[in-house]
């Protein structure tokens, strides 16, 4: 499978970024 | 670090296939393959309260978040996200209703079929395109968006209004000059009465044009006839070759409706090798009360057609991007979780030819969600509270999408469907769902090849 060249709402998003964000910042305010 | 400690996520989901296994996270979309022996050991080491640590697949599930410590709030991770995510609609595309005539009547066409008996067509005047214009640079200025900011001209036929359009593309090119923002146009098109002025301004203005045929003549007159009941394949094929022979490539949008599915090779062999055809979309048929009803068999065998169409694309023409599967493989291989498919949830408006300002031409019709005009001048749609309830709909804000392995990849379908068939935009769009869960399955054992 591979990636197409684009020719559809434009909002994506890394989540598993965004998680780790949000793991760090609990954490961080949790010490 | 055994099952006393940890849980499986409730995003945790298990493919299967033959001896094979996929384990995923349907908000993440991290993928674990194994074989259905490996699993089970595995699995019964996990609840047994076995040593994560100690067991190679159980260490990929925590390093991709299918086992989660079992103080792991997820309820409030996912919280967070939405904070993140749902901050109201962000206007990016104005799709501007040219007019509601059409020189076709297409048997399952949702323009004209959500119209009453008594209902006006109308035309858009001057004065509303350019109040249109004025409205659309007025909200979009200051914004960043992944996307182009878009205008989309469109019917009924937009082409019967021509002349207003030459003035709307001019008075954008005025405020493109004044604001620095590049704006992209498109028209929508039945292609049958293009002419060479039309495409002399379709290369100067670089405008995107989009012809809609279904496929070979069979399948496309089955349902795409004039006044007279004839057939406008010949016409919309002629636009096509015309387009290409000034040289520029249209693409083509296509609704697969049941008589079209038995002939989708040949017709997308027609398309991309005959016509040439590089950008094309298919539509299932909309649902229209009354008339369009929701059909699960249907449903069910657009959605092997679109992935098959799929297929054949990825093996014979890796050049062509179909968009109802290329954008979920594209954001699949990326990682990226799809918000909402829906333009109109946060980034689009709608103008009726007489200048009412709604959310989905879905809804021209009945003109439901159509609550202002372009003339209101303090009017911002983007705080209207209508346009702010759909900014929100998305599969992570529909409980029941929650627990779907197609979470990331599905896009939520269809607000307006979810209305017609279950009575609420939050509810699932059920037409769409059986797309959406096959493709999730496609896009797992597609990526392991």
């Amino acid at each position: 499978m591979k990636k197409i060249e684009k020719n559809e709402a434009s909002t994506t998003v890394d989540i598993r970024k965004m998680i780790e964000a949000i793991k760090k910042e609990s954490s961080d305010n949790k010490k | 670090m055994s099952s006393s400690v940890y849980k499986y996520s409730r995003f945790f989901h298990c493919f299967t296939h033959e001896d094979q296994v996929c384990l995923y996270n349907a908000l993440t979309m991290e993928t674990v393959y194994t074989t259905a022996d490996k699993f089970e050991q595995a699995k019964c080491l996990f609840e047994t309260g076995w040593h994560v640590g100690n067991n190679s697949i159980l260490r990929k599930m925590f390093h991709h978040n299918m086992i989660v410590p079992k103080q792991q709030d997820e309820e409030f991770i996912l919280k967070e996200i939405r904070k993140t995510l749902f901050s109201g609609p962000k206007i990016r595309v104005m799709v501007l209703h040219m007019t509601d005539f059409c020189d076709l009547k297409c048997k399952y066409c949702f323009i004209e079929g959500g119209q009453s008996s008594g209902y006006r067509r109308q035309v858009m005047s001057f004065e509303t395109a350019k109040a249109a214009v004025d409205k659309f640079f007025n909200i979009i200025q200051g914004h960043e968006t992944q996307k182009s900011p878009s205008v989309v001209f469109y019917g009924g036929e937009p082409l019967l209004n021509w002349e207003t359009i030459k003035y709307a593309l001019l008075d954008i090119e005025q405020k493109e000059k004044e604001t620095g923002i590049n704006i992209d146009k498109v028209i929508i098109t039945n292609g049958t009465i293009l002419n060479d002025e039309i495409i002399e301004f379709i290369k100067r203005y670089n405008i995107q044009i989009s012809v809609s045929l279904d496929g070979i003549q069979e399948v496309n007159d089955a349902n795409r006839i004039d006044l007279h009941g004839e057939g406008s394949f010949n016409r919309a094929v002629k636009a096509i070759k015309c387009l290409m022979g000034n040289g520029v490539t249209p693409a083509v949008s296509c609704v697969m409706a049941k008589e079209g599915i038995p002939r989708v090779d040949d017709s997308i062999r027609f398309l991309i090798e005959d016509l040439r055809i590089k950008g094309l979309g298919f539509n299932h048929v909309s649902i229209i009360p009354g008339l369009n009803f929701y059909d699960p068999a249907y449903e069910e065998q657009f959605a092997d057609a679109i992935l098959h169409v799929q297929d054949v694309i990825q093996r014979q023409y890796p050049f062509v991007y179909e968009r109802r599967m290329g954008h979920k493989v594209n954001m699949f291989l990326d990682k990226l979780f799809i918000k909402s498919d829906c333009t109109g949830c946060g980034e689009q408006f709608s103008v009726s030819p007489l200048g009412e300002i709604g959310i989905c031409q879905g809804y021209m019709g009945s003109r439901k969600t159509f609550r202002k005009t372009v003339f209101d001048s303090e009017y911002n749609p983007e705080e209207d509270p209508v346009f702010v309830e759909w900014s929100k709909r998305s599969p992570l804000n529909i409980e029941k999408c929650l627990a779907c392995p197609a979470l990331a990849t599905c896009g939520g379908g269809c607000p307006r469907n979810a209305d017609m068939i279950n009575g609420s935009i939050w509810e699932p769009d059920s037409a769409f769902c059986h797309f959406a869960k096959k493709a999730q399955t496609w896009l797992i054992w597609r990526n392991q090849e």
